[in-house]
């Protein structure tokens, strides 16, 4: 049903024209690519930097809250360009995104990074005063931002792996991966 | 200086039929590379901004500089080696695309600028430096290592 | 290298790049102007061949 709902959504959102537009400019959708890419390098840059202070790797004579909430302006102006640039890269294909595995996981992803970040701030409160100045976090906090580091680096790699058509709704695939992808056409072809 | 020979070498190399191969394994090695850019983003506007005064302005201009070097050199690293490894799969139709070479201008000038230039300078107690030097070191590099970046995507639309 | 050497090597150098990059973004936004003209050629003019 969900799969169902979500076609629908793509497919009404497939109708506008300026999606169109954008998907088959000449320019229009490569710049708004590379944006989203280069935007890596200011968001997620940020935030190995600050993961590696939490690990214990960089700046340890720095206490740890002054590197998380330095470098957080930064970080979330590059997180909002990622996110308005990410939203039209959805809107310029919708169905074929929607339809993709990889960006199901990726967007799985995100919201269990999401989740991990809110955490790792509500941590970080109670930092002062208590492990801030140490020069290796206290181990919570070390798993925190090791799983915060796997977490994006799996944003980037399903990302990435969006682009490649190995289990697109068009291939031969089993009726659990058309599940899976929301390949509703498909799934109603074999039943 | 004809560099063909090196990309006719590269193209018929291991790295490349290891790559034709499998495409999963250029695709590995290609999001290893995106990991190490972000890196490099993060260690080159952490130190940038401080050279600027923009950002942790109440830590020394030397330890910001100092931390970041060091992760610096492992992600230009990494992307160097996960670079030559992509390269090699494409390396004939790279030898002719103007924008690799647009990049590979830009990555050798920034890296000879970053370790005979900057580093060298970057020694000497920064309140002692020029400081339209280090601002204009600091704007540089940012912007060398942004437009590499952004030559390295527009290689794929080219 | 001594200091004032690096110091004026990075000056002068720094700006280069600057001066660089500048046309070469500029000659990318040109591209794309040129692309959006011979697209939606109304608004601008275009050399015939």
């Amino acid at each position: 049903m969900l799969n169902e709902w979500l076609l629908s959504f793509a497919r009404w959102l497939d109708s506008f024209a300026w999606s169109t537009e954008i998907h088959e400019s000449f320019y229009l959708y490569a710049w708004i690519e590379s944006t989203h890419v280069l935007t890596i390098m200011v968001f997620l840059g940020m935030l190995f930097v600050i993961d590696l202070r939490m690990l214990g790797l960089a700046f340890v004579d720095v206490p740890a809250s002054k590197i998380s909430e330095r470098l957080d302006k930064p970080m979330m102006i590059g997180f909002a360009l990622m996110v308005i640039s990410g939203l039209f890269l959805f809107f310029a294909i919708p169905v074929r995104s929607t339809q993709s595995i990889w960006f199901r996981i990726k967007v799985v992803l995100l919201i269990a990074a999401g989740i991990n970040a809110f955490l790792f701030r509500r941590k970080m409160k109670q930092a002062k005063g208590d492990w801030d100045t140490d020069r290796v976090p206290p181990k919570r906090m070390r798993v925190g931002a090791g799983l915060s580091l796997a977490l994006w680096i799996g944003v980037i790699m399903t990302g990435r792996t969006i682009a490649y058509d190995w289990f697109d709704c068009h291939k031969e695939l089993p009726y659990f991966m058309y599940w899976l992808a929301g390949c509703v056409d498909e799934m109603a072809a074999l039943d | 200086m004809d560099l063909l020979f090196i990309f006719e070498w590269l193209d018929t190399s291991i790295l490349a039929d290891m790559s034709k191969a499998y495409g999963g394994v250029f695709a590995v090695v290609q999001m290893v590379h995106l990991v190490a850019l972000a890196m490099l983003g993060g260690t080159v506007l952490v130190s940038d901004l401080r050279l600027l005064g923009v950002l942790l302005s109440d830590v020394s201009s030397e330890s910001v500089v100092n931390n970041m070097d060091r992760w610096f050199s492992v992600a230009l690293i990494v992307i160097a080696l996960s670079g030559v490894f992509m390269s090699s799969a494409v390396a004939i139709k790279l030898y002719y695309n103007e924008m690799f070479w647009a990049k590979m201008i830009g990555l050798f000038f920034g890296a000879a600028f970053v370790y005979f230039i900057r580093r060298p300078l970057l020694r000497h107690p920064h309140d002692t430096i020029n400081v339209w030097s280090l601002r204009l070191i600091a704007i540089s590099s940012m912007i060398i290592w942004f437009t590499v970046a952004a030559s390295g995507r527009w290689i794929g639309f080219s | 290298m001594n200091k004032p050497i690096l110091e004026k090597l990075a000056i002068v150098l720094s700006l280069v790049v600057v001066v660089v990059a500048m046309l070469f973004w500029v000659a990318q936004v040109g591209d794309v102007m040129e692309t959006l003209c011979l697209a939606y050629g109304d608004w601008c003019f275009t050399e015939d061949p």
